[in-house]
């Protein structure tokens, strides 16, 4: 089973201005099952609109996505409508992703109900399964999600997405917003859950020192488009380009990988998408760009194994 | 910890005084109209008595008697359960069919919504009273045409209520996950959205009752809602116009009533608005 990405863009019309924004700009990658690929970038750099577009619920303007060598868009029309998707997502606000006025357990139960993964009268113990695997008391079964924390409720909709028996879990920011106390609670979770069900993660954030504790590959984003991609260790120790270079000079512990004492942290703002610049799209901020960097669209390239850079300065 | 007793909206609507008092006046209202529904009541409402015309409040006739020695009293509590069969049966349709259009239209979105807006619109620009009495006008007199026309003019109010929440509740996660999980749209709308936008609806539907007893009461007093001589509050005050002057318990009952009920449900409205929102709540 493979995520299979290719040549997608996405844009959307702007709110008030006629140009439109380019939230992605040509995103290319294949994930094979099993693995966890970490998506990194900066806010606004379309994480969560690729996020979207891979569990169906927004369709590429141009471009590829299938899972399993099956279109998830057939002519834009989503073909996990009314079918069950073996492709969930975990969002970001654990406030906003339960319905506030149905009971944790009931949520679950839909899931298998709605589908028929169970018969009827093994849903129940299914849902105090489910519960129990993501660390939630039985007890807590009728409570409503504003008598929960924030981190049970983010475990309770990790629940909910496996109660549907997903392959593959598309992961945004799923503690970013969760206190730093229960945040390494819900990423051993996460890692856990992934050994013992053997799913296959899409794990986004705009933090690099939060993916590479999960992450068996590494894609750097930079408006709407891949910019590196690489195993965790290889982008790392050995990164190779500016942006991802100025990512690990910004994480707290980042004396600890190869020579990051050196790279520059990020100046200038991130340019408008739907005001994209020419050439590459870095080269305003870049420290080694040279003329023709402002000419010459990149797209990434092989450099060595599974490591790939978009940026011609690198050899 | 695994006994969390939680106050459900129920429980915070009779901390709150409006709410108590309101429901309490509706109340006895209801109990009035299902007397007269069942026909208890002390004097037959049509049953004319010349010897009795035009008597004071006693003890025989409570409210007193009208210029045919028609028994107020009776009259009133016939008028009230005509007023509220009619006001109940109008907010009903109203609320579903506007909650239906309103759903569909804000979670749709697009051409239909567009349309659901125009319509509302359109309806809108009429006065109230007005548009009830052309459409009274159209279709006739009877309880169900008068019903029909009040359910034409709030059902606009409703589809606004219902439209504005769904803008927003259908941008939630929660909606969105419904979504990925591939429920179909009927379960995503009822199950998920509709829970979500009810409360502002049902705060309209208390408001809305009392202004369709208005309604009912001027379409009546206009002549165009009950016809003499059944009773209803509306045109009870009408009738009893020339004889306020020597004859005040002729006016005096039915408008007196009128205003109960009106402000019975919007304090009911009131202590729904209060329950309701966690935000009003006084602990
Ligand atoms: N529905 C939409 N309509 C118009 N523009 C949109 C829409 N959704 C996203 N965008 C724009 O697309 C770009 C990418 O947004 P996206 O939410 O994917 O970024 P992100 O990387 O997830 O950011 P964050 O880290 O803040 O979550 C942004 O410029 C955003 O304003
Ligand atoms: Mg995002």
């Amino acid at each position: 089973m493979t995520l299979l990405i290719s040549e997608v863009k996405k844009q959307y019309k702007g709110r008030l201005s006629k140009t439109p924004i380019n939230a992605l700009n040509g995103i290319d990658f294949t994930l094979e099952s099993g693995k966890t690929l970490g998506i990194v970038g900066e806010s606004g750099c379309g994480k969560s609109t690729l996020a979207r577009m891979i569990v169906g619920l927004e369709s590429p303007t141009s471009g590829q996505v299938s899972w399993n060598g099956e279109g998830i868009f057939d002519k834009t029309k989503n073909i996990f409508k009314k079918k069950h998707s073996r492709i969930q997502l975990v969002f970001q606000d654990p406030y906003s992703s339960l319905n506030p006025r149905q009971r944790i357990g009931d949520a679950i139960a839909e899931v298998v109900s709605v589908h028929n993964l169970r018969p009827q009268k093994e849903i129940e113990g299914r849902v105090l399964e489910l519960l129990g695997e993501v660390g939630i008391a039985a007890d807590m079964r009728n409570r409503y999600p504003h008598q929960l924390s924030g981190g049970q409720r983010q475990r309770v909709s990790i629940a909910r997405a496996l109660a549907s028996e997903p392959q593959l879990l598309v992961l945004d920011e799923p503690v970013s917003a969760l206190d730093v106390s229960v945040r390494a609670e819900v990423m051993n979770l996460l890692i856990d859950l992934r050994e013992k069900l053997g799913l296959t993660y899409i794990f986004i954030s705009h933090d690099l020192s939060m993916i590479r504790h999960i992450s068996d590959e590494i894609a750097v984003m930079y408006l709407g488009k891949i910019v590196e991609y690489g195993t965790w260790d290889e982008v790392l120790e050995n990164p190779l380009h500016q942006y991802t270079k100025a990512l690990i000079a910004a994480m707290p512990d980042h004396t600890t990988f190869g020579n990051s004492r050196e790279y520059k942290l990020l100046s200038g703002e991130v340019p408008n998408p739907a005001n994209m610049p020419t050439g590459c799209a870095f080269h305003m901020r870049c420290s080694i760009a040279t003329p023709s960097c402002s000419e010459n669209i990149q797209s990434l390239r092989d450099i060595s194994g599974r490591h790939s850079v978009a940026c011609q300065e690198v050899r | 910890m695994s006994t969390v007793k939680e106050k459900n909206w129920v429980n915070y609507y009779f901390q709150s005084v409006s709410g108590i008092v309101g429901a309490v006046l509706i109340l006895l209202v209801l109990i009035a109209s299902l007397a007269s529904a069942f026909g208890i009541l002390p004097h037959d409402p049509l049953e004319q008595n010349p010897v009795d015309a035009l008597k004071g409040p006693s003890g025989t006739y409570w409210f007193g008697t009208d210029q045919f020695g028609r028994d107020i009293f009776s009259r009133c509590l016939d008028g009230v359960r005509r007023s509220m069969t009619v006001s109940i049966t109008a907010v009903t349709i109203a609320t579903l069919v506007g909650v239906f259009l309103g759903v569909v239209g804000g979670y749709f979105g697009k051409a239909l919504d567009s349309l659901v807006v125009r319509l509302s619109d359109v309806i809108f620009a009429f006065p109230a009273i007005l548009l009830a009495l052309a459409i009274v006008n159209s279709l006739g007199n009877s309880w169900i045409d008068t019903s029909l026309a009040i359910a034409v003019v709030y059902t606009p109010i409703f589809i606004r209520v219902a439209r504005g929440p769904v803008l927003s509740v259908k941008e939630m996660d929660y909606v969105k996950a419904v979504r990925i999980l591939g429920f179909s749209t009927p379960r995503a709308i009822f199950s998920h959205v509709l829970p979500n936008v009810l409360p502002p609806i049902l705060i309209q539907v208390a408001l809305s009752l009392s202004w369709a007893i208005l309604t009912e009461s001027g379409l009546s007093f206009l002549g165009l809602g009950t016809q003499p001589p059944d009773a209803s509050l509306g045109l009870m005050v009408s009738e009893a116009q020339p004889l306020a002057a020597f004859a005040w318990w002729s006016l005096a009952f039915p408008s007196i009533l009128i205003t109960v009920i009106v402000i019975g449900l919007n304090l009911v409205g009131d202590g729904l608005r209060d329950a309701l929102d966690p935000a009003r709540r006084s602990s």
